[in-house]
This record gives structure tokens, C-alpha cells and sequence, in this order.
């Protein structure tokens, strides 16, 4: 499921504020089966970018092609897209609206026009895959759950359409660790699956552990596309579009300046502790060299 | 100073869930104090109760003197705590990002002039100069982020209570919040209590509180609550990378 985006431009208009270029010819490729971040300064053009892949927008400039399908194309191509590609919006929780969770989630499935045992076993696997027992929540109202298991249920029912893409809009944002934790295990088994997955954040640690390929916005245009390795090696661009280095980058970047020859392009704890080790047995036995 | 002293909620219809359980903890002007905690510890609850927005089953919370249970308190309170919420969209109610700045202002009855002046002040502030004339919808989740933040803050209020007021705004964004909140201690000696769920975020307050079941289990500096790192996982919270990786290599040293 290719994702080919060709000199995307897009402007919010409205009849009493000024007009607000929003995306400035954006061209780029994501790869079937890939984990992709999309990161850049707030304002930047990110969540009007994804809302362009589920062709819940439609550029004033531009095309967007997905396998290969025209979007601008026929309708029909706009409806297939909304099926395929499938977007959790910030704050997700906000549009929960049923009584109970199980209708709540049924609610795509059932517009897509399945009905009876098909609808349950969707349910039942989006469940499954947000780590909430089936029995357990099925019949409780969406608004009596904690935030993090509204987030949770909110992103079921856009599983449960079983899209080919997921998209998620920020999805950790206002969570606790544990919750963010599931939300990024979510993304990482979906992905596992063999779906292509694409998240907005803000959150350099999250890209570092989970993208394989980031496209970098700033100012409605996009700054870089390529491999996480490649961006945060580029300090040039990471200060141009406003991000920061992942924590671990930045840790192991101040070990460096005090003179031990660590490697800066480490992106997870247990990295990082690993090549802490290699390094500290590496000087121990020059010392015991030197002593000998 | 704001005391909260004992405090106990429930929410109605929980049965026997209390929210809040005898919560103590004290706010000076001046100090910047951080509230870490996971989703349901009870950190939302004991915020809306520092300006009386929700009334505790017992105990009490009294701002410079003032009894947040005595209705006639209630408005003073609010004037002096400024609420800045998790979701800027439950605070903005205009329509353009002026007339949002200036809202608090008119309600008070602030001069036309003044406002103009103090209005101007948030907007350079903010960085919402390109926005004054922009309807708050068609900005970005962060810009309204920072055009809650400013509109709280025009109202001058003694303490400022912000519940993860960062969470939308990029890593540049953050940092400018600190830096904005450094620059105001210099000229106002605010009390800020900051609800976040970044570890970094707390290493930047004099104090911090962890809360756990709706108690505050530490009360400390955060370098020293940052050592509890067995706690701390237990609880679902996180330590600076920094502090767990300086940890082990002294570990291993």
C-alpha cells in the first residue's frame, strides 16, 4: 500500500480570517510496510497533512496517489482511500459517543456494512489488540473509563475497520507512561502485521524507538524525508525545523565531550547502556595495559 | 500561599472510590512545584479543587487566607488562581485570538486601553503576533496551547496552576514555556503548579509531588524523589534518561 504524495499544497480559508497556507508543495514516498514519523514545529502542516491520507481533505494543488490510485481521480477512489487508510485523530476520546463500548467500536465496522458475528469478532480482535478484555468492557459506558482506556477504545474502533494503513495523530499525547507505553505497543504489533503505520508526535524518544522513516515539516514544507539514523545526525535540519535530539542522543553526545568515544546514534536505554558497557571495558583494559 | 489541608473527594455515584484522600500540600509565591502521577492518581481532581471549580467531601484548601467552601471567596480565589487546562479546547470561547486574550480582561472590567496594552504584551509573548486576527479553530492544537496559556496569564493571577500544559507544543515550544515562566519569576514571583507527565519537565521545579491512588506519596526535591527508581516504576512513572544512564555508569565505575 504505497503512499506517493506529489507537490501537495493546501490553504484553510475562511470568510472572516486571514487565508492560511497550511502545506506548500509537498512531495514525497512512504513504502508499504513501513513504521513512518512525522515530526515538526506545532503549526508546521502535520496534522494537515495525514488528514490529506484518509482524503478527509482534498489539496487545492497536488496529488496524492495510494497503490497506486489517484485520489483526485473518482469518488469511488476517495471512499476505497477511506477505508484503507485509517486515522485516529488528537484526543481521540472526544468522539466517543455511544452508550457502550462495544457499539462504540461496531460503529465503523458497521458502516462499512457488516453486520451480526462478523461486527463481535471485530470488536472482540480491536480489543484484543488495545490489551482490554472483551467481557470486561463490552457493555460499560466510553465516559466512565479512565483516559487512558478511552484513548484505547477510541483507537479499537478505527482497528476495527482493519485499515492497511493506521494513522495516528499524536497518539500518546496527554497519556501517563503505562498508557503511552500500550499505545506504542499497539503501533508496533499493528505494524508487525505487516501494516504500514504513521505517526504525528512530538516526541523525539517515541520516533527514536519506534520509526524507521521520518518526514520532517516545517513552515508547510517539508525539510526531509529518510531514515531517523540520517535525521538526527543532522543537526543542520534538526534545528531548522525545531526538534531535538532523542534524550538518549543527547546523554550519550555530553558523554562523548568529555572524551570517551561512545557512539551518538543510539536510540533506545538498552543501546545506549550497551555501548556505556562496551566503552568502560574498553578503557578499563587500556588502564590495566598502561599499568602492565 | 495556598494550603491544602486533608483534602478528600469522591466523585458522585463511585461508591466508595475516593479521587482524593488527605491530601496536604502547600504552594508559595515563588516556588514552582511539579505534580507527576498516572492517569487516574488524582491529579486533575485535586487541581480543579484549588479554585473551587470542585468541592471536597472534607477538608479544606485556602488561598492567601481565603476559604475556598465560603461562596463569597470564590471569585478573589479565581482571580488569583489562574487555570490553564490539559485540553486548550475546553477553555477557549471566542472567536478570534484577541478577543480571546482580552476575555478575562473585559470580564473584570479592566480599562479599554489597559487592555489593548496588556492583550499586545501576551500576544508578542506567546508568539501568536501572525494570529491576532485568526479564529482559534484554525489553529494549530499547540498554538492553542499557548493561546489558553496567554490568556490565563494576562489576568496576572498570583498563582498559575497548569495541568500538562505542554503536552501539543513541540520541544522548542516547551522550552520556551520555561523560559517564559523564568523571565515571569524575575518580574512577579508567581506560585506555579505544573502537572506533567515529563520527567524532564519536573527536573526544571523546586519541588515535586507524586501522587498514587489519590494521596501524594513524595513531597521532595526532585533530584531526590528521581532516586525511589524502584517506586517510581512500580507507580508507571518515568526517571530522566539522564539520571537513570549517570545511575549506570556509576553502577559500573
Amino acid at each position: 500500500m504505497q503512499i506517493d504524495v506529489q507537490n501537495l499544497t493546501y490553504e484553510y480559508r475562511s470568510p472572516f480570517s486571514p487565508v492560511r497556507t497550511a502545506l506548500s508543495d509537498v512531495s514525497f514516498s512512504i513504502e508499504s510496510r513501513l513504521i513512518t514519523a512525522i515530526v515538526g514545529a506545532t503549526g508546521s502542516g502535520k496534522t494537515t497533512l495525514v488528514q490529506h491520507l484518509n482524503a478527509l481533505l482534498q489539496p487545492i494543488a497536488g496529488k496524492i496517489f495510494i497503490d497506486s490510485r489517484d485520489l483526485s481521480a473518482s469518488k469511488s477512489h476517495l471512499a476505497w482511500a477511506r477505508k484503507k487508510v485509517g486515522l485516529v485523530f488528537q484526543f481521540p476520546e472526544f468522539q466517543l459517543f455511544e452508550e457502550n463500548v462495544f457499539d462504540d467500536i461496531a460503529f465503523g465496522p458497521r458502516n462499512m456494512g457488516l453486520t451480526g458475528n462478523d461486527v463481535e469478532e471485530r470488536v472482540r480482535q480491536s480489543l484484543a489488540l488495545v490489551g482490554l478484555n472483551f467481557e470486561r468492557f463490552r457493555s460499560i459506558s466510553p465516559l466512565r473509563l479512565s483516559g487512558g482506556e478511552k484513548r484505547r477504545v477510541a483507537i479499537a474502533g478505527v482497528l476495527a475497520m482493519n485499515p492497511e494503513v493506521l494513522v495516528m495523530d499524536e497518539p500518546t499525547v496527554g497519556l501517563d507512561r503505562r498508557s503511552a507505553q500500550m499505545v506504542e505497543d499497539v503501533m508496533r504489533s499493528y505494524h508487525r502485521q505487516g501494516r504500514s503505520v504513521i505517526f504525528v508526535t512530538h516526541d523525539m524518544d517515541l520516533v527514536a524507538r519506534l520509526a524507521e522513516h521520518v518526514l520532517v515539516l516545517s513552515g508547510g514544507r517539508l525539510l526531509f524525508q529518510g531514515s531517523k539514523v540520517d535525521l538526527f545526525r543532522d543537526d543542520v535540519i534538526v534545528n531548522q525545523a525545531g526538534l531535538i535530539l532523542p534524550h538518549v542522543c543527547q546523554f550519550m553526545q555530553e558523554v562523548k565531550k568529555r572524551g570517551y568515544p561512545v557512539r551518538t546514534d543510539v536510540f533506545t536505554i538498552e543501546e545506549a547502556k550497551q555501548e556505556l558497557d562496551r566503552v568502560i571495558k574498553a578503557k578499563r583494559s587500556s588502564n590495566d595495559a598502561e599499568i602492565l | 500561599m495556598i494550603e491544602v489541608m486533608d483534602l478528600t473527594f469522591q466523585y458522585p455515584g463511585s461508591e466508595g472510590m475516593f479521587a482524593l484522600r488527605g491530601v496536604y500540600f502547600t504552594l508559595k509565591p515563588g516556588e514552582r512545584v511539579a505534580l507527576m502521577g498516572a492517569n487516574g492518581s488524582g491529579k486533575t481532581t485535586l487541581v480543579l479543587c484549588l479554585n473551587g471549580l470542585l468541592k471536597p467531601v472534607s477538608g479544606r484548601v485556602v488561598v492567601d487566607g481565603l476559604h475556598a467552601e465560603d461562596s463569597g471567596s470564590l471569585y478573589e480565589i479565581r482571580r488569583r488562581v489562574g487555570m490553564v487546562f490539559q485540553n486548550p479546547d475546553n477553555q477557549i470561547v471566542t472567536t478570534t485570538v484577541l478577543r480571546e486574550i482580552a476575555f478575562g480582561l473585559e470580564n473584570m472590567g479592566v480599562p479599554t486601553a489597559e487592555i489593548r496594552s496588556r492583550v499586545e504584551d501576551a500576544v508578542m509573548l506567546f508568539g501568536l503576533g501572525e494570529y491576532r486576527h485568526t479564529s482559534p479553530h484554525l489553529l494549530s492544537g499547540g498554538e492553542r496551547q499557548r493561546l489558553a496559556l496567554a490568556s490565563v496569564w494576562v489576568m496576572q493571577p498570583d498563582y498559575l496552576v497548569l495541568d500538562e500544559p505542554t503536552s501539543l507544543l513541540d520541544p522548542r515550544g516547551r522550552q520556551d514555556i520555561f523560559r517564559f515562566l523564568d523571565e515571569d519569576d524575575v518580574k512577579h514571583r508567581k506560585g506555579v503548579l505544573l502537572v506533567t507527565q515529563f520527567p524532564d519537565e519536573a527536573l526544571m521545579c523546586d519541588r515535586l509531588l507524586l501522587m498514587d491512588g489519590g494521596t501524594i506519596v513524595y513531597d521532595d526535591s526532585p533530584l531526590a524523589v528521581f532516586r525511589h527508581q524502584d517506586d517510581l516504576r512500580r507507580l508507571g512513572l518515568e526517571i530522566p534518561v539522564k539520571i537513570e544512564l549517570s545511575n549506570y555508569i556509576a553502577s559500573k565505575v
